[in-house]
Order: C-alpha cells, then sequence, then structure tokens
C-alpha cells in the first residue's frame, strides 16, 4: 500500500474482516444462471431488417395493394392547377401591355 | 470438445470469451474461482452479508445474460472490470435509499472470540464504531478506502477501477481521513458528555 501509517490508518485498518460468504452461494449463482433463459442477443443489422419485416404475409398483400392504389389515385387527380403566383404575375404583364397600349393612343 | 475440466487452468479473460460463446463451464468455473473474493468486497462496500450476496449475483448474472458488456479491447482485467460492476451495483443501491448498514449479528459473533464477555461486548461496540464511520462517509470516500485499504489495491489500480485519475483518487483518500477523523472527534465529545451527565 502507499500509505503513511497514522492514527487513521490503524483505525481503519482495526475494522474485522469480511464474514466468509455461504458456502453454497457460488452453486446458487451458477444454478439461477442456468435456470433463467439467457436473451439472444441480436445484431443491429438483424435489428434493422426485424423492422421491416411485416408480421404475416397476408399483411404484406393489403399493405402492397393498399400502396398500388394510392399511387393510382395520386395520378388521376394529379391536373395542372393555376397558382396564385402564375396568375398575378399574368394580370401584371396583361396591364403592362394596356398601359403601353393606352401610351401609343395617347400620342 | 472440452472435457469437464476443460476450462479450469484458463485465464479469466479467456473464460469470458467462451462464456460469450455460451459455455456454462467456462461460466461455473470463473464463479467458483471469484465468489468469495468479491463477496467481501461487496460486504466491504454495503456493510450486510444479504446484500452484499445479492450484489455478487446479480453482478455474475449480469455477465451470464449479457457478456458482451465484457469489452476485452479496451485491455482492462477481468478483476477490474468486477469490481466497477460491483461499485456500480452499490451505487444503484444507495440510490434507492438503501444505506450502509452494520451488520451487528456478524459483528458480535466476530467478537465473541475474545477471552471474556467484557472483551467481547468492547470489541463489538469498537466495530460497530468502526462501520458507523465508515458508513457516515459519500459513497466514493467509502468506495476509495475499501479498495486501498482492504482491497489491498495500489493507487494506480484503485484509479483504474474508479475511472479516476491518481490525483483525484488521492484526493478522495484525503477526504476520506478527514471525515473520519472529524467522526471520531464529535464521537468522543458526544461520549465525554455522556459520561458527564451519568457522573452527575
Amino acid at each position: 500500500m502507499e500509505h503513511r501509517p497514522d492514527d487513521i490508518e490503524t483505525f481503519i485498518m482495526s475494522r474485522a474482516p469480511a464474514p466468509q460468504a455461504s458456502k453454497d452461494l457460488s452453486e446458487r449463482i451458477i444454478h439461477a444462471a442456468m435456470t433463467s433463459p439467457r436473451p439472444k442477443t441480436i445484431s443491429w443489422i438483424e435489428q434493422l431488417r426485424q423492422a421491416f419485416i411485416l408480421p404475416v404475409p397476408r399483411m404484406a398483400i393489403a399493405a402492397s395493394v393498399v400502396a398500388l392504389l394510392a399511387v393510382g389515385f395520386s395520378g388521376h387527380f394529379n391536373t395542372p392547377v393555376q397558382t396564385h403566383q402564375e396568375k398575378t404575375v399574368t394580370d401584371y404583364e396583361f396591364t403592362m401591355v394596356l398601359d403601353v397600349f393606352d401610351d401609343e393612343q395617347s400620342l | 470438445m472440452e472435457g469437464p475440466m476443460g476450462y479450469s487452468d484458463e485465464t479469466d479473460e479467456s473464460l469470458m470469451r467462451a462464456i460469450k460463446g455460451g459455455k456454462h463451464q467456462a461460466f461455473s468455473i470463473l464463479v467458483r474461482r471469484h465468489t468469495d473474493r468479491f463477496f467481501k468486497t461487496a460486504y466491504r462496500l454495503c456493510g450486510q452479508v444479504q446484500e452484499a450476496e445479492d450484489m455478487v449475483q446479480n453482478a455474475f448474472l449480469k455477465i451470464w445474460n449479457n457478456p458482451s458488456i465484457w469489452k476485452e479491447e479496451k485491455g482492462a482485467k477481468f478483476t477490474t472490470w468486477f469490481y466497477r460492476i460491483l461499485i456500480n451495483q452499490n451505487i444503484d443501491r444507495m440510490r434507492a435509499k438503501k444505506p450502509v448498514a452494520v451488520d451487528d449479528a456478524y459483528l458480535h459473533s466476530f467478537a465473541d472470540d475474545r477471552t471474556t464477555p467484557e472483551a467481547a461486548l468492547l470489541e463489538a461496540r469498537e466495530q460497530q464504531l468502526i462501520e458507523r464511520a465508515l458508513g457516515s462517509l459519500p459513497e466514493r470516500q467509502r468506495t476509495a478506502i475499501t479498495l486501498c485499504f482492504y482491497e489491498e489495491q495500489s493507487n494506480a489500480q484503485a484509479a483504474q477501477i474508479m475511472g479516476v485519475k491518481v490525483k483525484a483518487l488521492e484526493s478522495l483518500l484525503m477526504r476520506a481521513k478527514a471525515g473520519l477523523k472529524v467522526f471520531m472527534q464529535e464521537n468522543s465529545a458526544r461520549q465525554k458528555s455522556k459520561e458527564v451527565r451519568h457522573g452527575t
């Protein structure tokens, strides 16, 4: 040890020795370990793969049908829509043309 | 195939490798090799026989159920690493509001070896005082004292177990000794005042 002996150290060292463990402690530990099911450790790749697995094939089929329907409907409703911004620009440009026309008329 | 005693001469570290592979035999040898030693450490930390047994059992079951927590590449010895598990278990125990206790039954049985009943009583009181004094220390100071004085670890080893620098460990030891000194002074002052009251 790397300590200088003094009163407090004598006091610390006068502590009674620790008791003995129960004679069957190690056997109890071994028994407890062998009788409890050992949790299976899985790698992070396996965990990731499991996250994408659907529980039953029927659910996988249903999910595919729903996905296909969603894609189909999104195509059906995908008509061109004039945005507010486009309309404003067109109005502005039209006004500019009228202004030029008025100027030419006044001349 | 390993024979019935195939692992008995193996190092702790190679036993841990075998445990990772699910070898019961390796686990049994590791448990039988270290239970007594670590039970004593656990007892020094918590002060109760039953609690100490539970701590050791939980620590070994942790190894068996999740051996991947042992990282061999980090280079720590098995015993150093196991001390850490016990210390962490003791911290968890104390967080669950279980203070360091004094096992009176054991202290009295230890003191019974004295020649006279008076000497046995004095010894039991002395031991209770030591246990109370150590129990009054904060957990880290008590751990530092346990490792350096009772487990006979060097300051460098104790610092490695506790995950601190040697200077920090020395500071913990200094504060622990100062704390014990204060406890002793307060205790003797209490004793004196008691004697005065009984005298009057």
